[in-house]
């Protein structure tokens, strides 16, 4: 089966740092978590997707076509969005003005607001609002513009347990509803349960580790990131 | 895991190029705008007075001074600032360029109209 969006063999260094040295992923319907150890280059490879990096090696391809160097807003335009880890919402904006941007009618708009219980914090200011509900209007932002492929740079970090619980429903929604999912991050506890597939980053090289279940029964996996 | 056919195109219907250039017009527009008026307006009043506000060349110099400032500083902020506006707009598929042609495009039709109505009081 063809993916929506693959990268092939990618391959980066800093300096004399080699971060990835050939990793491969593909992206299908439903949550795929990427995991690996602060500095593995989860991030870097995720930059990489999205074009703000260039790769030294490698190709990624969206839609069949083949990307040298992808570009964000292009992509974004054939249904790719992109949640980097210090959001992506303008300060500036009420939280209305920027649902209202990407929704569809009146109706869709207010359902979101409702789900997302953002009922009371429409009017006001993303810079003004908690890490918490800044995080539910983004996810809504998303629900709105139900994206093909979301990739998410830790979405769940600096988030308290509800709140985490609340992105995680949001992104099993996206993915249920035919998107396919990329998050990163190290909230075990709330991605791995929920993830269809599991990617570990190593050593510079991207080990597909199956489902959750067979993450959990790989003997190096769980003595190296999970350390048991 | 299911495919992704069935799915293409859902996006160019759902909210096309008018949403989008509607949100990026209004999220840089505004604020150049009242910004432009403050400057405009009430700055020269407060100065000398509605007639050397029309007249003076060295008002001009000083405007247009402003005006350059105001530009460097909204680009900056757009490119290296924190408000998030660059990465806003690119997750709703509008690049970098013509994010800024359609910013500076758009203060430049506001500083024509302005100028008309001013001519035209």
């Amino acid at each position: 089966m063809s993916s929506i969006l693959s990268a092939d063999s990618m391959g980066k260094r800093f300096g004399t740092t080699v971060v990835l040295r050939a990793a491969s992923l593909r992206l299908e319907t439903g949550i795929t978590f990427l995991v690996g150890r602060n500095g593995a280059g989860k991030t870097t490879l995720v930059r990489i997707l999205v074009g703000l990096i260039e790769a030294d090696s490698g190709i990624v391809r969206f839609r069949g076509e083949y990307l040298e160097r992808p570009r964000w807003a292009a992509m974004a335009r054939q249904g790719f969005s992109y949640l980097p880890a210090t959001g992506f919402l303008p300060l500036k904006s009420r939280i209305s003005t920027v649902l209202r941007a990407v929704s569809r009618s009146d109706k869709a708009y207010w359902h979101v607001v409702e789900q997302s219980h953002l009922e009371d914090l429409v009017g006001e200011r993303i810079a003004d609002v908690s890490t918490g509900e800044r995080k539910r209007a983004e996810f809504a932002w998303l629900i709105l513009r139900r994206p093909d492929v979301l990739v998410a740079d830790e979405p769940l970090r600096d988030l308290s347990p509800i709140d985490r619980g609340s992105a995680m429903t949001r992104m099993r929604d996206l993915a249920d509803g035919g998107s396919a999912v990329l998050v990163t991050g190290h909230e075990i506890e709330n991605l791995l349960p929920d993830a269809d597939s599991v990617l570990w980053l190593r050593d510079g090289y991207v080990i597909d580790l199956g489902s959750p279940e067979e993450a959990l029964e790989n003997p190096a996996f769980l003595g190296e990131y999970l350390g048991r | 895991m299911a495919g992704t056919s069935g799915r293409e195109g859902r996006h160019g219907s759902d909210r096309g190029v008018d949403g989008l250039l509607a949100v990026i017009a209004r999220e840089t527009i505004r604020g150049w705008l009242v910004t432009r008026v403050g400057i405009w307006l009430i700055a020269p009043l407060l100065l000398r007075g509605v007639g050397w506000w029309l007249d003076s060349l060295l008002l001009t110099g000083f405007k247009a001074t402003v005006f350059v400032a105001l530009s460097v500083t909204w680009l900056v902020d757009f490119e290296f600032g924190r408000s998030r506006q660059r990465e806003y707009i690119a997750n709703l598929g509008c690049g970098r360029l013509a994010t800024i042609g359609l910013a500076f495009g758009g203060a430049l039709v506001a500083e024509f109209a302005f100028f008309w109505v001013v001519s035209a009081l």
